[in-house]
């Protein structure tokens, strides 16, 4: 079983993962997301990130964000056996928002991405675990 | 934004086909538009990529949306204390 577990960071304090991409290039690509199981998107992240991932692009959708422009990305975080062609969409406002608790998050990683594994928290931390 | 106008011309499309596409293909297929038109469907993404670049079409100029996709097109994002504009 593959576990992450995060103590909690920022301030106000979040829960959060480190997950890799694979850039269009095929370049890895490491970064921490703030997790939200109320975010619908697999990934938010600013829009010129992105455009550094994005392999085709998909439909778009309008949220109480602002316009994010939507794009298929690879996840590729193979410590956890997560790898998956995931929906994502940029948004500087929202990856601005994650960045207001921490400069370390660039974006945010909602339910459709947390919901493939097993998920959870306590006082001091947040995990995602390979499900059993 | 990347190929702008090309992208506006996909997502206006996106906007009209979007019950045909629903209609026509079976939900999860993926299905690709160029230049404002359905122009390949496929299984998978490996699939439908391969399909596209066959194609000869740049990989960013097209759009590949699912089939029965759920999603509407305005979605709150909700979570706690995260709301925009509030810290």
């Amino acid at each position: 079983m593959s576990e992450q577990r995060n103590l909690y960071k920022g301030r106000p304090l979040r829960p959060w993962l480190k997950l890799r991409f694979l850039e269009r290039t095929g370049q890895p690509l490491e970064v921490e997301l703030l997790a939200d199981t109320g975010c619908a998107q697999a990934i938010v992240v600013q829009q010129e990130l992105f455009e550094r991932l994005v392999i085709r692009p998909t439909r778009n959708i309008r949220t109480n964000f602002g316009d994010m422009q939507g794009g298929w990305i690879r996840l590729h975080a193979t410590e956890l056996g997560l790898v998956e062609l995931v929906e994502a969409f940029g948004c500087d406002e929202m990856a601005r928002s994650a960045m207001r608790s921490s400069l370390d998050f660039v974006g945010v990683v909602g339910l459709p991405v947390l919901r493939l594994m097993d998920y959870g928290g306590n006082y001091d931390s947040f995990w995602i675990r390979t499900p059993t | 934004m990347l190929f702008e106008e090309e992208n506006r011309v996909n997502q206006a499309a996106y906007k009209r086909l979007r019950d045909e596409i629903d209609a026509k293909y079976p939900k999860g297929r993926f299905v690709g538009l160029h230049d404002g038109m359905i122009v390949a469907d496929a299984e998978s993404f490996e699939a439908i990529d391969k399909k596209l670049n066959d194609l000869g079409f740049e990989p960013l100029k097209t759009m590949v949306v699912l089939a029965g996709d759920d999603m509407p097109d305005y979605v709150d994002v909700l979570g706690a204390g995260f709301m925009s504009g509030i810290q």
